[in-house]
């Protein structure tokens, strides 16, 4: 019934040995059972460490492009930034508050972000990671400034003396005259 | 099916019919009509009225007063028919009224001569006289001549005959500068011109000149001298004149007891002598030595049949008086005593004559009118015997218009009016019997110097009104004010039903009488004073001082009258200058709101009195001060013992002295317990070529124990500013009132701030050039210090084209008339009013600011000021600023234009930084109008809409609860409140906001709430189940 008119394999002809229960699954292919239930030599052990080395290395490689991923997407929000202007409109805010916010939640979640490259497994050794997360805190600062830059180009930062106005004091007048 | 289609039919027919009815029966609130102002037109006080009731029985009031106005006033309700408001440098002389044409000499060496028809006020025709070298002053005269429409009149230095449409005189007679010329009395053929002659070193002592002259030729057929220590005015000598017998001259000499009688044109006799027996009354010689004559008619030559005089006479302490008719007999003169009644508590005697219809045939009743003068209001007609004819009672307190003054009779119909005159500016008209006017009109406003407002306590709804009653505490914190407001709203709730769910009647709270018509209706004296105000500050007591005497109460929101005061000093108004509100009431103080008035007497001396704001009560007496004051002024101190705000009183002389009110010793010290010291500035009238600072030294302490209303401070001379050679001084202006700024500074395009120079100190002086001009000088108060200074070199400053000025925050606005300059080289583009605007800065530069905490005049720094000019569209009467309460509204500037219109315009536009080039982005950035040379006289932007509003010449603005609204006063001759947001009514809900709709959805949305959130909680659970 099964079978009709489609192709199909047939594993069992190449593994004798059949796995508990009526149905018998193949092995995926690269699958050593050996090394996978640990039963294998020391040979085998060598060969472990030089593919562990590899992995960090791997994986500071990730931990990298992980790192440099947010500036990838500055010169798309820098482009964003331009095309809503410096304007105050619900466009130019909701840009600019995304290019605020992004960075920020970000940083936030650098411990999150780089947690799976750290540590391949549970018993498996702690990659050092630090300079990664610097320059993934330092792009998302620059994304931060770039954010505030924005701020300040659309007239939000109270930077100029006129921002200040309304909180400096009358003067006393030290004479009366009529 | 028939039957079925006309129940339909029906149907329709009754819904079309209801809302046809339901629309038919709608109306609008006075507020809901946008009736936001109120406006009086008004003549002045009258200085002679004559009524006259012509051959078809119209009667025609006319009237000229102090404030230079024609006007014809409606006999049966008072209104104003028509009025012509002269220049106020042509002075109305004279008013004479023939048949339907009414006719006035007006101006000086420069004079005038108009005849109006007096039935619509339209001139018929003039004729004007250029300036004479050789006029005298006060000389002046015209009159009708009989039978004829021609006009005789003293212009300048001469008399002329002019007949209509004159485009030069008949005939001109110069009369050489003899004599200052005030009378003419016409005859047949002659005419006799008498004035006050000039003394020479030959004939030094006064004496009448008398010309007689042919009125067909203007030649002089005889001139003389007559009655010497005389002066035509005097109540020792009288003109009198008739058609039949001719005019005469009755004096009596100084010290002398018989009178002496010259008939105009006889030489020989010059004069008989008559004695007082001669009409029959009991004078001793004693008594006719203080015996006075007087004229009755405010127009002899109207009614001149026999002519009338009259004689009053003090025997035993009882004053009399008797009027004199005068006629002949076989060519000889008789005295006849027409009537002669007790005239006690100085009656005044006034008389009038008209044409009294009866029977179809017209016939002439002279009768005269006595008129008590003191106490309630009492008056008697007499024809020819001691019964009077008519008579007229009426309640009548004199400390609300002062005592009567004047009297004229006219009839309506055949019954008499009285048209009574008081000091204080009051003009009424009683009929016999009645006990009221049957109409009066306030002329005392017309003649206001000085208004202030006064803020009306919270009405009875309001929450301080509540908290007073219960616990003051909750006004402490918003929460509490806020749950209190509530608990007000819903209690007002709870009334709402039993109120007929407020349709009836409910948004006319404000039940006062309009006033913008004539106040027909309105109790002489207001029966229920204002004592609340509304919740919004729209309603408040604009309490005015006049120059007549008068202090009036008015609601700012309807006109109403709420009280008036008649101030007088020995029987003399005083003259009002100032007015102050020397304390407020507290909300939840139980003290009154007090006034404090200050004038002068007839001597000049110094008068302060002080009332209860609300009712007008006088509080104690009105103390006349041992002093002249030049100036009064708020000092920013209150005495302790009474919380009254201090006012200071620069008393005139070469060393001028401050003395303070209320005079006691507590005032003094609080005085002196001043931080800041007290500096005023002497002599910025016009005319004067000098401005003189002072400082106020405090004496010791026993001479502040010893302190009492004589007492005043010295003062030291701390500066003198002298305008330059050849310059004097035009006007001067400064800030009315203590100035709220909301921003110390103007942000500019690009966010920086030119921070604005406010100096409460200054003063702006114009002054006029000698050699063409006018100069400009912003001088500080304190330091006398020059700030700022130009030269308009085109300007013109005559009394025709006066300068104007206003400053407010850092700007100073003026206006003056541009001509072609009297500079060589300086020729304007153009001709007309031109307006300047000069702002002050602290500094040229942006983000430049003096940083200290304090400002001192002493300080070297200068502002910097940017000025701009435009081209005025009308002249202006008046210029003035709105108020709002934190100045967070952008203001307005107003203008009272000479055409009768209160112009706003906005303050942006007054700018001096609006670009002349096309704005730069900065420039748009602070929103910057580009520069347009001309002031638009938009319609829209008139205030006064419809209204005339005449002679503004006070433009005053306070501030309402509202930040967007500020009210708007202007009087002069007319008065006009209104209410402006110059902003737009940002704080307030417009009138197509529906509150229903509001409810509704609020209510629509909670019951939303309600229903849906059951049907909501189950679906959760029943997904969570799923």
């Amino acid at each position: 019934m099964a079978s009709g008119n489609k192709v199909y394999a047939d594993f069992t002809s190449l593994v004798g040995k059949p796995s508990r229960g009526s149905k018998s699954v193949v092995d995926p292919l690269g699958y050593d059972q050996a090394i996978a239930s640990g039963s294998v030599s020391s040979m085998s052990l060598a060969h472990g460490k030089t593919d562990e080395e590899g992995d960090m290395a791997l994986r500071a490689k990730k931990a990298w492009e992980v790192a440099m991923g947010p500036g990838k997407t500055l010169p798309m929000q820098a482009f964003m930034a331009w095309m809503s202007g410096t304007g105050v409109s619900i466009f130019s805010i909701l840009i600019t508050g995304m290019i605020l916010m992004t960075p920020v939640k970000t940083i936030m979640s650098t411990k999150q972000t780089f947690a799976p490259l750290e540590r391949a497994g549970k018993s498996a050794k702690k990659l050092d990671l630090t300079m990664q997360k610097a320059a993934f805190v330092a792009i998302n600062i620059a994304g931060l400034i770039f954010g505030v830059y924005r701020l300040s180009l659309m007239g939000l930062l109270p930077t100029a003396s006129s921002d200040w106005l309304s909180f400096i004091p009358a003067k006393q007048y030290m004479e009366f005259s009529a | 099916m028939l039957g079925g289609h006309s129940l339909t039919r029906a149907a329709l027919a009754a819904v079309l019919a209801a809302s046809s009815f339901s629309t038919a029966v709608q109306g609008l609130f006075p507020d809901e009509a946008g009736r936001i102002d109120w406006y009086r037109a008004q003549i002045g006080v009258p200085k002679s009225i004559v009524a006259h009731t012509q051959e078809d029985r119209t009667t025609n009031i006319l009237a000229i007063t102090d404030r230079n106005v024609l006007a014809s006033l409606k006999p049966d309700s008072g209104e104003i028919a028509w009025r012509q408001i002269f220049d106020p440098t042509e002075r109305i002389n004279a008013l004479k009224v023939r048949g339907s044409l009414a006719l006035t000499h007006s101006g000086g060496s420069e004079a005038h001569v108009r005849v109006w028809d007096a039935q619509s006020g339209a001139l018929a025709w003039g004729f004007s006289q250029p300036p004479s070298p050789s006029y005298k002053a006060n000389s002046g005269a015209a009159e009708f001549l009989r039978k004829s429409q021609d006009v005789l009149a003293v212009v300048g230095d001469s008399l002329v005959r002019l007949s209509p449409n004159p485009s030069k005189p008949v005939w001109e007679l110069a009369l050489n500068g003899t004599a200052s010329y005030k009378r003419l009395v016409v005859q047949e053929s002659v005419a006799f011109v008498i004035g006050d002659a000039v003394r020479t070193k030959r004939q030094p002592k006064p004496r009448l000149h008398v010309i007689e002259v042919s009125l067909k030729t203007g030649l002089v057929k005889q001139q003389y001298d007559v009655g010497t220590e005389q002066a035509l005015g005097r109540s020792s000598n009288v003109v009198v004149e008739s058609n039949e017998y001719g005019g005469y001259i009755v004096w009596r000499d100084d010290k002398n007891i018989v009178w002496n009688v010259h008939r105009l044109g006889m030489q020989e006799p010059m004069w008989d002598i008559y004695h007082a027996k001669l009409v029959q009354s009991e004078l001793m010689p004693v008594d006719m030595l203080t015996s006075t004559l007087g004229e009755l008619d405010a127009d002899p030559g109207l009614i001149a049949d026999k002519p009338r005089f009259t004689l009053t006479y003090t025997k035993d302490t009882k004053v009399k008086t008797i009027v004199i008719e005068m006629t002949h007999a076989k060519d000889k003169l008789e005295l006849r005593k027409v009537v002669g009644f007790r005239s006690d508590s100085a009656i005044v005697a006034g008389s009038g004559g008209a044409t009294l219809p009866s029977s179809g045939a017209s016939q002439t009743e002279r009768a005269v009118v006595a008129v008590r003068t003191s106490g309630d209001i009492s008056w008697r007609t007499y024809a020819n015997s001691k019964t009077p004819t008519h008579s007229g009672e009426f309640a009548y307190d004199t400390a609300t218009y002062g005592p009567v003054t004047a009297a004229t009779l006219y009839y309506a119909g055949s019954e008499p009016r009285v048209l009574i005159q008081t000091s204080g500016g009051l003009v009424a008209a009683l009929a016999p019997g009645s006990n009221a006017p049957v109409w009066f009109r306030d002329e005392s406003l017309a003649h206001a110097t000085d208004m202030t407002f006064l803020e009306l306590p919270a009405p009875a709804s309001s929450a301080e009104h509540a908290a007073k009653a219960t616990d003051p505490s909750i006004l402490a914190s918003p929460m509490s004010r806020y749950v209190l407001r509530w608990v007000e709203t819903a209690k007002s709730l709870a009334a709402w039903p039993a109120s007929g769910f407020g349709l009836f009647g409910g948004a006319s709270s404000d039940a006062e009488p309009g006033s913008s018509s004539q106040s027909t209706l309105e109790a002489l004296v207001p029966t229920t004073p204002l004592t609340e105000g509304d919740h919004f500050g729209f309603r408040k007591l604009s309490i005015f001082g006049t120059s007549t005497g008068v202090v009036a109460a008015l609601s700012s929101q309807s006109g109403a009258r709420s009280w008036t005061h008649y101030l007088a000093d020995n029987g003399t108004a005083v003259a009002i200058d100032r007015v102050f509100i020397s304390r407020r009431s507290q909300p939840l103080a139980n003290t009154a709101s007090l006034l404090t008035v200050v004038g002068r007497t007839g001597h000049g001396n110094a008068v302060v009195a002080t009332l209860d704001a609300l009712t007008g009560e006088l509080l104690g007496d009105i103390h006349v001060l041992p002093f002249k004051k030049v100036k009064a002024f708020e000092l920013p101190t209150t005495e302790s013992a009474t919380e009254q705000q201090l006012l200071g009183l620069a008393t005139t002389g070469s060393e001028p002295r401050l003395a303070i009110w209320p005079a006691t010793a507590d005032a003094a010290k609080a005085f002196c317990a001043l931080p800041e010291p007290v500096f005023f500035d002497l002599g910025a009238s016009s005319g004067s070529s000098q401005l003189r600072g002072y400082r106020a030294e405090c004496p010791a302490e026993a001479e502040l124990d010893a302190w009492k209303e004589s007492s005043a401070f010295s003062t030291s001379r701390s500066w003198t500013f002298d305008l330059p050679k050849g310059e004097v001084l035009l006007a001067a202006s400064e800030y009315r009132g203590a100035q709220t700024t909301a921003l110390l500074g103007r942000v500019l395009g690009d966010r920086s701030v030119l921070y604005k120079y406010i100096n409460p100190h200054l003063v702006t002086l114009a002054s006029r050039r000698d050699a063409g001009g006018i100069g400009i000088y912003f001088v500080d108060r304190v330091s006398g210090r020059l700030l700022y200074s130009a030269v308009h070199e085109t300007a013109s400053a005559s009394d025709k084209q006066p300068f104007l000025a206003t400053q407010s925050e850092n700007r100073v606005i003026y206006q003056f008339w541009q001509e072609s300059g009297s500079v060589e080289g300086a020729q304007p583009r153009s001709k007309g009013y031109v307006t300047v605007v000069a702002e002050m800065f602290e500094s040229d530069k942006p983000d430049t600011r003096d940083e200290s905490k304090a400002f001192s005049s002493f300080d070297l720094s200068l502002p910097h000021v940017i000025t701009t000019a435009f081209m005025a569209p009308e002249p202006a009467t008046a210029l003035g600023v709105t108020r709002t309460g934190s100045q967070i509204t952008t203001r307005d500037v107003l203008f009272g234009l000479s055409s009768g219109k209160l112009l706003s315009l906005p303050d942006q536009m007054f700018d001096p930084r609006r670009p002349k080039k096309a704005p730069t982005k900065d420039e748009q950035a602070e929103g910057l109008m580009p520069y347009m040379p001309s002031l638009p006289l938009d319609p829209k932007r008139v205030l006064s809409h419809g209204n005339v509003v005449f002679g503004i010449a006070h433009i005053k603005s306070a501030p309402t609860h509202l930040e967007s609204t500020s009210l708007v006063a202007s009087y002069g001759l007319d008065l006009f409140f209104t209410h402006t947001s110059p902003s737009g009514t940002f704080d307030q809900l417009s009138p197509s906001f529906s509150k229903v709709n509001l409810v509704v959805t609020t209510l629509a949305l909670v019951i939303g709430c309600l229903l849906g959130g059951p049907m909501v909680r189950r679906k959760l659970t029943n997904q969570a189940w799923a």
